[in-house]
């Protein structure tokens, strides 16, 4: 082997171990870094931020002692300096070695190549630096690593991973036993399954917020034994759990205050509950009420639900009325339900086949559209969005269906054609004297033709009323009948059509059926159009008209007894207030006295404020706890108190000067100050 | 000085004047009993609209299912919390039907829990004296809609008194006649519409 | 060996050493001048404190004080004590803003504060409490009032240096309100206002003849009962005749709408309510609410005060009945203010009515222990204690001097001393 190999062969020994040596100081640096670290935390609890630095700055630490180390290791990778080091160490080689290298390796001198055979600096140097390299970082990286495996369990956690609650994790140096085992206290939060949301801690809480259902496990040091926690008027038991103690509550629906007891330590936190709110369900389309001419067709929905949370389903809800007057019957179900799988946005789209509904005229369809979140509680989650009605026409509405969302009663129809009737009769009769008999029977029949016509429509209106059914046919002869019949026979005639039976069964004992009361004026227009067209039939407009006019004034009458349509007006009853007023006879007993609606002398925030706000220079302490309490009691029904409240608790802890807050918090709670920049001669309101 | 207003609430959903006759007959039965100073005819108000805000008490009835509108619901919550009187009543006299249903929804999201009103209530001694509670109906009677007497009415409580008074016992029906007829009644089944209007305004 | 010294160091020296035996010398005949020598002295403000005890040990012939604000209570008593010992003392102070604060709290369940201010016109007076300020006004008129829904401790009122304090001298019993009338709106929701806002009420209200919705089982009001009462419709004559006796005895009552109308309220009615003044607004503004409601025009008589008027026609007024107060109301129907007014309007209407009951309630105050050191009224005070402001006399003013104090004078003599020492030391001299 010649010199040059087996310089090269030292020096990449050397740089090996220039190398070593600064990964093992390097690695002993980092680690002390950590241990001092994680030293100081255990003596002054170094806040979580500054923790957070440990693991950087150590790394840090370790580049550049690893950088330092190479920087000064370098002159191993010259052949010339790795030569030298060694002519340093063998001075035996009286230059040999370097002069050898100063020659071509082909062309050196056998000489100064035997001179340097014979000295085997391999054996004789090389271990020695070696390991005079490597042993103090070794020893360092040891006693760095010990000093790591001597401190106490989770000291170097807190360090490596700093995390939120990990308080408990750092053991007390010296903690006397008089001392409150409320601090530090740690808070985790886990939020019910159906939200996905993760767990959290928190370290030393005065307020948690959190989901409604939320389960929160409070933990801190030391036994349970003689700990209290109160929420709500509700006691709670902390239980153990090795060296700590644990309370887990489930978060209340409203905002309240836990408070916890260790002997004489007293400590409240502020459970700020987050109720889980409804989803928001719109229904685009259909964008209005809809009155259908058949119950046929496709009714197209389209919709859109959100919910913070995620959506569990959506449905079409509708239900079905049937009926009119007295009696409806109500059919319910749902149509399209859609699984969302926690989709915070969904839009519902669907059809609905009327025909499926079973939809007979006069039905009345409610539709809307429900979303549920996957909150699994009964009475939440559960939106839903505006509702549309879809109305099937009764046979009698064709002629206003298209025209107006709310069809006039159909005995305002009745009321129009008379009145057309009468005009035509009117115009005839004043014609009269110029046309020869045989136009005017053939006008005045055309008329009465008409008038018929009529009148079995309002025939058809009393017996739909009196028996539900719609558009009955009738043969004409019963329609001759029933036209001959006096008002109160044919009343009785259609009773008896019914299945209600006899009158006495309409009638109240005291008085006019309301059935009654709101046909009679129609049979009596019916029986008045009956006399109109059997005079008309015989050509005498002139006898007709009286009894038409008297039909008119029957429909009219009967459009006052009358319920109207749905969104219309009935009308107005007027009372003669005059003449009831004081008629009715009274028991001799007096009426209740009254009680009074709010409870007086309870204390207002702004009062409960001023007294709190006494005890600041007195109590800190008992002040904060105080105005945390208010603030739990404002948080629903003043959030802007709540806040200025949480602002002075805020400047209080933190030692801060806490009049801006306070002149707020008083502003907010109690009220502004009315100011009046001259003086009145009155006090009070004014 | 504003004279007492019967206003009968009209929602977009149903048919909120099934009951037309009502107003009519509980305006006669003030003046016949109570000097309370009351218009001679009803109002209307449409439950969406500023007007709700100008009579403290509405009475809403209907048969057919109650959804209220975003307007309807804001109105009636704010109305509530004001200080009014809402009065609904159960035309369907049927505890199955889609009225009683949906609208004790509606008042539940609207306004709050409905509970049961004990029959020793200050409503029953607020005029007239009710030893029994709430006046049973001829309808409840005869057996129509549920088959049922219902014992007692509900309201939702705010500060101590009645805010929302709900009866399942169809008095839409059983008040809803001409009030010359009260003169063949041998006792005015009206009397507890006096109670509810004195309530409303002394409570 | 001693160093010589340049003749310029030397004579400085020796300069120094002179300055500071002239210094002693200056200091012990400050000590040791006779009192009797001193003559008309003034001060300034900033100067007072340090002057007071100087002219106590050595009283001047004439103490003459320039003040840019009234001293506080304890130069005052100073400045007194001294003039009471013999030493003619004057003060100016045209800077001076006569400021003074009055703290009385309201007839109102809820607490409250009235703060009367005077204070020269356009002066801003910052009024603060002991936990905060409460607000800042201009003064109008001489002075301002500010109600405070609550303050703690003495409430300040500043206006540039100047400062007054006062804090409540007594506290009330507060007593139920009657409320007289039929079954209507108007007075259910009265009632709820004046209970909401924290009063114990008793009502009557007639819902038939004879017949009678109570609280509280009262028929009359009450000076020992009642703090006040409202009467919303002609009363019976009796009922009538009790509240006017009521109000002659120092009660006090609110005539609302058509009541005072009674032929038995007449003595107490501030003037007949007239014809009907419509609405002037369709909704209810928050500014003006009661714009959008019409009332009965009042037609005030005498003495009254008219608390509210819209285009020349009385709303409002009030009035004193013997030792009684009387509000007039001609509105009759703000029940329509809290049910469709603005988002506040509930609030805005309850606090109105409690307002309204709180100026006429009858007080039954209890004193509570005041605290000598408050200072409600500064200038006044000084002009109590020192009589009228007076000019100063030409020589006093020009006499005024600056006399070096003790420690002056012994810094400035080791000054000397260690100076010349150094020096000295320096050149090797010893």
């Amino acid at each position: 082997m010649t010199p040059h190999q087996r310089v090269r062969r030292t020096r990449a020994v050397l740089i090996a171990a220039v190398v070593l040596r600064a990964i093992v100081w390097a690695g002993a640096a980092g680690l002390a870094v950590i241990g001092i670290a994680a030293l100081l935390d255990l003596v002054l609890d170094l806040p979580r931020v500054v923790r957070r630095l440990a693991v950087p700055v150590a790394v840090a630490t370790a580049a550049v002692v690893s950088l330092v180390l190479l920087w000064r290791g370098r002159r191993t990778r010259s052949l010339a300096a790795t030569a030298l080091w060694i002519e340093e160490h063998v001075p035996a080689l009286q230059y040999a070695l370097v002069t050898s290298l100063e020659q071509d390796a082909e062309r050196s001198s056998p000489l100064l190549a035997r001179e340097v055979d014979r000295h085997r600096w391999e054996t004789a140097i090389l271990p020695r630096a070696v390991t005079r390299a490597a042993i103090p970082a070794l020893v360092a990286l040891a006693v760095a690593t010990a000093m790591l495996l001597a401190l106490p369990g989770g000291v170097v956690a807190r360090v490596r991973a700093p995390r939120a609650g990990d308080a408990l994790e750092r053991p007390a140096i010296a903690r006397p036993p008089a001392a409150s085992r409320l601090s530090p206290l740690v808070a985790r939060i886990i939020p019910p399954p159906y939200a996905g949301l993760a767990t959290t801690s928190l370290e030393e809480p005065h307020t948690i917020e959190a989901l409604v259902g939320s389960r929160i496990e409070l933990e801190g040091r030391g036994e349970n034994d003689g700990i209290t926690a109160t929420v709500g008027g509700v006691d709670l038991s902390p239980t153990a759990r090795g060296s700590r103690w644990q309370l887990a509550l489930t978060m209340p629906a409203t905002s309240s205050a836990l408070r916890l007891r260790d002997r004489d330590f007293d400590r409240f936190i502020v459970l700020d509950a987050r109720p889980d709110s409804a989803p928001v369900v719109a229904m685009l389309a259909p964008t209005r009420d809809t009155i259908l001419r058949t119950p046929a067709g496709r009714i197209a929905v389209r919709g859109e639900a959100r919910d913070g949370l995620g959506l569990a389903s959506s449905w079409l809800e509708y239900i079905v009325s049937s009926g009119q007057g007295e009696s409806f019957r109500f059919r319910s179900g749902v149509l399209a339900r859609r699984d969302h799988g926690g989709a915070r946005q969904a839009t519902i789209e669907t059809a609905v086949a009327i025909e499926s509904l079973g939809l007979m005229p006069g039905d009345v369809v409610h539709m809307r559209l429900v979303a549920r979140d996957r909150n699994p509680a009964r009475d939440a989650g559960t939106g839903a969005s505006e509702t549309r009605v879809v109305r099937i026409a009764r046979l009698g509405e064709y002629d206003s269906v298209a025209v107006e969302g709310a069809p006039p009663p159909d005995a305002d129809t009745a009321a129009i054609s008379q009145r057309m009737l009468i005009l035509l009769t009117e115009a005839l009769v004043s014609r009269e004297p110029r046309l020869s008999r045989d136009t005017l029977v053939r006008e005045s029949r055309a008329i009465g033709d008409d008038q018929s016509r009529l009148r079995r429509r309002v025939g058809e209106i009393i017996f739909s009323r009196l028996t539900g059914e719609e558009g009955a046919e009738h043969s004409h002869e019963e329609e001759e009948r029933r036209g001959a019949m006096t008002a109160e026979e044919l009343l009785k005639a259609a009773q008896e059509a019914t299945e209600h039976g006899a009158g006495e069964v309409l009638d109240f004992a005291e008085g006019e059926s309301p059935v009654v009361a709101i046909n009679r004026p129609l049979l009596e227009a019916y029986n008045a159009m009956w006399s109109a067209a059997s005079e008309l039939n015989i050509g005498a407009p002139r006898r007709a008209l009286p009894h038409m006019y008297v039909a008119l004034a029957a429909i009219e009458r009967a459009r006052q007894a009358e319920r109207v349509y749905l969104r219309g007006r009935p009308a107005a009853v007027v009372v003669d207030v005059n003449r009831a007023r004081l008629a009715g006879k009274r028991d001799s007993l007096p009426p209740a006295t009254r009680a009074p609606v709010a409870a007086p002398g309870r204390v207002t925030p702004a009062e409960r404020f001023a007294r709190a706000s006494a005890l600041i220079a007195q109590d800190r302490q008992a002040a904060v706890d105080s105005l945390m309490l208010l603030r739990i009691e404002v948080l629903d029904t003043s959030p802007a108190g709540a806040t200025a409240l949480g602002a002075v608790i805020a400047s209080l802890r933190e030692g801060r000067d806490v009049t801006g807050a306070l002149a707020r918090a008083r502003h907010v709670l109690a009220g502004a100050p009315r100011s009046d920049s001259v003086m009145r001669p009155w006090g009070g309101a004014w | 000085m504003s004279e007492f207003v019967f206003a009968t609430a009209q929602y977009e959903s149903g048919d909120w004047d099934s009951a037309p006759l009502v107003p009519a007959n509980v305006i006669d039965s003030i003046a016949r009993y109570t000097s309370i100073d009351v218009a001679p005819t009803g109002a209307i108000v449409a439950l969406s609209s500023r007007d709700v805000f100008r009579h403290p008490l509405l009475y809403l009835t209907g048969h057919l299912p109650v959804r209220f509108t975003a307007a309807e619901r804001t109105n009636v919550a704010e109305f509530v919390r004001r200080g009014g009187f809402l009065f609904v009543d159960d035309h369907n006299h049927d505890i199955d039907g889609a009225f009683h249903k949906t609208v004790t929804e509606e008042i539940a999201r609207t306004v709050g829990p409905l509970v049961e009103l004990p029959n020793d209530h200050v409503l029953y001694r607020a005029f007239f004296h009710f030893a029994d509670g709430p006046p049973t109906t001829s309808h409840e009677l005869n057996g129509w809609g549920d088959n049922l007497v219902h014992k007692h009415l509900h309201g939702v409580i705010r500060d101590g008194r009645i805010a929302v008074l709900y009866s399942n016992k169809d008095y839409s029906s059983e008040w809803g006649y001409h009030p010359d007829n009260k003169r063949f009644l041998a006792v005015d089944n009206t009397k507890f519409a006096v109670n509810v209007v004195v309530y409303a305004l002394t409570r | 060996m001693p160093s010589r010294g340049s003749p310029a160091r030397v004579a400085i020296e020796r300069g120094l050493r002179a300055l500071s035996l002239l210094t002693l010398a200056a200091a012990a005949w400050i000590a040791w001048r006779p009192p009797a020598e001193r003559e008309a002295e003034s001060a300034a403000p900033a100067d007072l404190t340090e002057a007071l005890p100087r002219w106590t040990i050595a009283p001047p012939r004439r103490i003459h004080a320039a003040l840019d604000a009234a001293p506080p209570q304890e130069s005052r008593d100073w400045l007194r004590a001294i003039r009471r010992a013999g030493t003619p003392v004057t003060w100016a102070g045209e800077d001076i803003p006569a400021l003074a604060v009055e703290v009385a709290p309201i007839a109102n369940p809820r607490g409250g504060t009235m703060l009367w201010v005077a204070a020269p016109s356009g002066a801003r007076v910052a009024l603060a409490d002991a936990l905060a300020s409460i607000d800042t006004v201009v003064a109008a008129a001489g002075g301002a009032r500010v109600l405070a829904p609550s303050t703690a401790g003495a409430v300040t009122a500043s206006v540039g240096a100047q400062m007054a304090a006062a804090r409540a001298r007594d506290t009330l019993l507060l007593r139920r309100v009657l409320v007289l009338g039929r079954a209507t709106w108007e007075t259910k929701f009265i009632v709820a206002a004046l209970e909401e806002a924290g009063w114990l009420v008793d009502a009557r209200l007639a819902v038939a003849p004879g017949v009678d919705v109570t609280q509280g089982g009262v028929r009359s009001p009450d000076t020992a009962r009642h703090a006040a009462v409202v009467v919303v419709d002609a009363p019976s004559a009796s009922t009538a005749s009790a509240v006017a006796r009521y109000v002659r005895s120092g009660g006090g009552a609110i005539l609302s709408g058509a009541s005072a109308n009674a032929s038995s309220l007449a003595d107490i009615a501030i003037g007949r309510a007239g014809a009907r003044v419509r609405a002037s607004s369709v909704a209810f503004a928050d500014d003006a609410p009661r714009r959008a409601l019409g009332f009965l025009a009042i037609a005030p008589l005498g003495e009254a005060i008219v608390l509210e008027e819209r285009d020349g026609r009385v709303a409002a007024a009030a009035r004193r009945v013997e030792i009684g107060r009387v509000v007039q109301l001609g509105y009759d129907e703000t029940w329509r203010w809290r049910l469709a007014g603005g988002a506040g309007a509930v609030d805005a209407h309850r606090t109105w009515w409690s307002g309204l009951v709180s100026s006429v309630a009858h007080r039954a105050a209890v004193p509570i222990s005041r605290d000598a050191r408050d200072e409600d009224a500064p200038l006044a005070r000084l002009v109590d204690a020192l009589g009228p402001p007076s000019p100063a006399s030409g020589d006093m003013v020009a006499r005024a001097r600056w006399l070096p104090s003790p420690a002056l004078l012994f810094a400035l003599v080791s000054m000397l001393v260690l100076a010349e020492l150094a020096s000295r030391r320096l050149r090797g001299a010893p």
